[in-house]
């Protein structure tokens, strides 16, 4: 059931009228909740309910255990068991494919004619997701940051609930158990919020993004050979946009509904080609995978020592390469997470090593190169995040070496969207509270009237058809 | 060689003369034996001789359609990568199909593909995004209603007609299996409008369900490629192609072209049937 569909609309609804119906009944408007969540996961596939609620009981029974042993080792060991356990579900999912094919090109370049055990394994919606949850909840609970021990149901909810379940944002435990103890409210800014986020994310993703998308980066990604140079550096910064777009659309919206239910998430991008450095750039895009990754991956990578200059920058490399992985199997997502990881390092380094230099720039000028070195790391290494494989990314590498006249897919229009997408990111923030804050005062007839306009114009501006978000595959 | 020694002993030229007429005047008067015994063999050979001729120039094989016939192109391409021998043109369009003709309108780009482009063979496969509603006349058609059909068929049918008015033979690729079930249901009911509709305007109809499904006849993302290795097929969302999926794919939809192509030759003894040596692959 994806987001920009009437039958979602249908059912938020539903869910919306009967859980502020149970507002005063917290153990009734939570049940409602999980059975809503899982009624929402089933519609992609009923089968992977089962593997929700078993990712759900693994980690509920993970902090049981923690909260019930003190010995630090006993504590340790139970911390390292279930995370292993949520690792190898994800693993098995999504890993076991690609490491059998890999096993199998590396078998017949050394002429080892065997079958491997191919097995047809579907991904699960999400379990990228939920299992990060999962595991970021029995590392806070192990490092006592969540003291009140946690009842079955709020954790289940917590690692289903539908605004986040199949595309993030990668919600804390210590964040969102609170919310879920005590009654929840839905006060006339929270409101307008949400409902200027819903509508903020659908014009994003149904109108702008998927016009990018079809019009010109999938013709041009499609055979990178056959295109201009010109198209191809149109669809290569067109990419980027499309999968901010396309991902923030998302985050933005789930956001708004969890908004509407009386829950509060954090932001997950804050105008990320507005950086004036890769750092700054990843601390804006996706800030709940790259604070996650800070918090649970590079902080274990690191360990309680204090770190020397290589290996903070061999724990940064590996960070983003393991980053790459966690985006999808196979040899393009390593190869985007190492760009990132590489990347990151050198400008680190170069930070340390050219203080003299970069007091002579000014200000401005220094800003000006770190947009331009990070916006185009971001929008090269997006070629491989992009391409279904190493050949078609080799293939608009060396395509957009060669220069090649003309221009068929990079329309003035096109051209412009792009442009004008990231031009929004040099606005100051928080630009949609401000427009929620205008909205407040407005009487509830009238926001609904506004919100459903909203939703009429971008069905009538967009394409017709929805194309899943591009975050779903993870 | 003794003939040729009497001859210049007697007077040079005067013998030569002699001995050329006397040779040409008993190939003429033996011709008509010769021709009348062998006649047969002569039309067979210069039939095989012409087709040798004609399969010597680049054949050029047009592939129509959406991404799944970009697939296919790609497929066909590196199969013959360096033979010199098959040119394929890509006319294939990402995210189309006959439904939206808003997007791209396939029946009129048909007609131009028809009218600037000198092909030898039309392959077409379309259809991939046409799970969806039309509108016609202001009127919104739910896919896969009556009213839905009509007009899709007729838009096939035009398609067809389009290209078979070229006079060359053109094949209609069936789309082939998929992993979700829904999407697998809906193509199959595409696939029986193709081929009702080829058969109608004498369109070869491929199918290539099978070619990705199991021996059970379900869909699997795994097969065999040329060397026998098992591999990945298609891609993790169980719609497209991997690499090896496409080189599958490609010669699968060659081998069914390959008589069209003059590829399979009847010998004159009328028995079996065996690829001439000069034109096999």
């Amino acid at each position: 059931m994806l987001f920009p569909t009437f039958e979602f609309g249908l059912f938020f609804l539903a869910v919306y009228v009967v859980a502020w119906l149970a507002r005063d009944r917290l153990t009734v408007r939570k049940l409602f909740l999980l059975a809503t969540s899982y009624f929402f996961y089933a519609q992609w596939d009923w089968r992977f309910t089962g593997l929700l609620a078993f990712s759900s009981a693994l980690n509920y029974l993970g902090g049981l255990g923690l909260n019930r042993f003190d010995a630090p080792r006993t504590r340790k060991a139970i911390m390292l068991a279930v995370v292993a356990a949520n690792l190898v579900v994800l693993g098995f999912f999504k890993y076991y494919g690609f490491f059998i094919d890999s096993l199998t090109d590396l078998f017949v370049a050394w002429g080892i004619r065997r079958d491997l055990p191919i097995l047809e394994i579907i991904l699960p919606v999400g379990i990228s997701f939920f299992t990060f949850q999962g595991i970021s909840y029995v590392v806070d609970v192990y490092r006592g940051q969540i003291k009140h021990p946690v009842s079955l149901l709020d954790l289940f909810l917590f690692i289903s609930f539908f605004p986040q379940l199949v595309a993030g944002p990668i919600v804390r435990a210590a964040h969102f158990l609170p919310q879920l103890r005590r009654k929840s409210t839905l006060d006339g800014e929270t409101l307008a919020y949400g409902l200027v986020l819903i509508v903020s994310g659908l014009f994003k993703k149904t109108v702008v993004a998927h016009y990018i998308a079809t019009d010109l980066v999938d013709p041009v990604f499609l055979d990178p050979a056959s295109h201009t140079t010109l198209d191809l550096i149109g669809a290569q910064y067109a990419y980027a946009v499309q999968v901010y777009l396309d991902f923030s659309a998302y985050s933005d919206i789930a956001i708004g509904i969890a908004a509407l239910l009386g829950f509060r998430f954090r932001k997950n991008f804050d105008r990320p080609f507005g950086s004036t450095s890769l750092a700054q750039l990843w601390q804006r895009w996706h800030i709940s995978l790259s604070t996650f990754l800070r918090d649970y991956l590079y902080r274990a990578l690191r360990g309680e020592r204090r770190e020397s200059t290589l290996m903070t920058y061999r724990n940064i490399f590996l960070t983003m390469l393991l980053g790459g992985l966690w985006h999808g199997a196979a040899w393009t997502f390593i190869i985007w997470g190492a760009i990132h990881g590489l990347a990151l390092v050198a400008e680190r380094h170069f930070k340390r090593v050219s203080g003299t230099f970069r007091k002579a720039l000014s200000p401005g000028l220094g800003a000006l190169f770190g947009w331009l070195f990070a916006f185009h790391v971001f929008t090269l290494a997006a070629i491989f995040f992009r391409s279904p494989n190493i050949g078609i990314a080799a293939d608009y590498f060396a395509s957009l070496a060669r220069f090649r006249p003309g221009v068929d897919f990079l329309t003035p229009f096109n051209a412009a969207l792009i442009v004008a997408c990231v031009a929004v990111h040099f606005l100051p923030g928080d630009a949609l509270n401000r427009v929620a804050e205008r909205l407040r005062p407005l009487p509830l007839a009238a926001l609904g009237l506004l919100f459903g306009l909203g939703i009429l114009a971008s069905e009538a501006i967009g394409p017709e058809g929805v194309a899943p978000f591009i975050y779903y595959q993870f | 060689m003794a003939f040729w020694s009497l001859t210049t002993t007697a007077s040079g030229n005067t013998g030569l003369l002699l001995a050329t007429s006397l040779v040409i005047g008993a190939a003429a008067v033996g011709a008509p034996e010769i021709a009348s015994a062998n006649q047969d063999s002569i039309e067979e050979a210069s039939t095989a001789l012409m087709r040798i001729a004609a399969g010597s120039s680049k054949r050029r094989i047009a592939v129509i359609g959406d991404s799944f016939a970009f697939e296919l192109w790609k497929g066909l391409t590196e199969t013959h990568r360096g033979s010199g021998r098959y040119e394929f043109l890509k006319f294939s369009r990402v995210s189309t199909g006959l439904v939206r003709r808003d997007v791209y309108n396939w029946n009129n780009k048909v007609r131009d593909i028809v009218a600037g482009t000198r092909f030898d063979m039309a392959l077409v496969i379309i259809g991939g995004n046409d799970r969806q509603s039309m509108w016609v006349n202001k009127r919104r058609l739910q896919r896969f209603t009556k009213p839905w059909y009509r007009v899709y068929s007729r838009r096939a049918d035009a398609f067809m007609k389009t290209l078979r008015r070229s006079g060359k033979p053109v094949y209609w690729v069936g789309l082939p299996i998929v992993r979700p079930s829904a999407m697998r249901r809906d193509y199959r009911r595409l696939n029986r409008v193709y081929k009702r509709v080829a058969a109608k305007n004498g369109v070869h109809y491929i199918s290539s369900w099978r070619v990705f499904a199991d021996s059970h006849g379900r869909y699997t993302g795994f097969g065999r490629d040329k060397d026998g290795a098992r591999r990945r097929m298609r891609d993790n969302d169980g719609l497209h192609f991997s690499p090896y999926g496409r080189l599958k794919f490609g010669r699968f939809v060659f081998r069914r072209i390959r008589r069209e192509l003059g590829l399979d030759i009847r010998p004159p003894d009328g028995g079996k049937t065996e690829t001439a040596s000069v034109l096999a692959d």
